[in-house]
């Protein structure tokens, strides 16, 4: 449980970031999304690209967070480094990402 | 704007047993919110309508599988063409809103893989009666007088 309050739409996009990301179906979705040329986000994405994914695969996003160097996030600012969904991405999507190894 | 369409329980039985034919490994989900409420409904054969449309059910889940079941039925997406509302996936942090207790009042039922658990109607309603909104206020009377609790 992350030891900050933060709204709903901040926790689901954490928990379901993770658990889609697990999934070699969809985590090339996910990066389609992410990846886009028209998502607004994609430059930002790319800058803290290791850091989001840390934060996609760690055991406990706390405890990663908590571990960064300098204090320079917290869970809830990091949690917001990942990409806003755009559904019509995600819609495309399905036909375009392919799994990746 | 979202369609606001659910408000029959079989709308919320019929949305489960689809999902259930769907799931190829064993997942489970916890559903709360009015559509929550749908579902006691529907297992005591009732079928009397919400008095005001909800335009979502809010399923939680740690299962891949149903989580990209939800994504499929976003805003917008078919799903929501073809059914009048749409999923919106809960964090399981949604939970802590309910009584801690909650899961010695649940209920369950089996969609084919798909295990769903549904606290008790008076267990919902907590958070509902907290927001003190209207249509919550009247998704409570309605749960009241159906004597779903």
């Amino acid at each position: 449980m992350p030891a900050l309050r933060y709204d709903l739409e901040d926790l689901a996009r954490l928990h379901y970031g993770r658990v889609l990301w697990q999934s070699p179906e969809t985590r090339p979705r996910l990066l389609y999304v992410w990846e886009h040329p028209e998502h607004p986000h994609r430059e930002r994405f790319e800058e803290n690209r290791a850091l989001v994914v840390g934060l996609l695969e760690c055991e406990d996003p706390q405890r990663y967070v908590d571990g960064l160097p300098d204090g320079a996030w917290s869970l809830r600012t990091l949690t917001r480094e990942i990409p806003c969904m755009i559904w019509e991405f995600w819609d495309e999507s399905a036909g375009a990402a392919a799994p990746r190894d | 704007m979202p369609r606001r369409e659910l408000k029959y329980p079989s709308q919320v039985e019929a949305w489960l047993a689809d999902w259930g034919t769907r799931v190829q490994s064993p997942a489970e989900m916890i559903l709360i919110g009015s559509g929550a409420l749908l579902w006691h409904a529907a297992q005591r054969g009732i079928e009397m309508p919400l008095p005001e449309n909800s335009m979502d059910v809010d399923p939680i889940t740690t299962s891949e599988e149903v989580a990209a079941l939800g994504y499929e039925a976003h805003i917008g997406s078919a799903f929501e063409r073809k059914h009048g509302w749409h999923v919106n996936l809960m964090p399981p942090d949604a939970l802590s809103h309910l009584p801690a207790d909650w899961r010695d009042r649940s209920e369950k039922k089996d969609y084919g893989r798909l295990h769903v658990i549904v606290p008790a109607p008076e267990d919902l309603l907590v958070p509902k009666i907290a927001r003190g909104e209207a249509r919550d206020v009247a998704h409570a009377e309605w749960a009241h007088r159906l004597g779903l609790c």
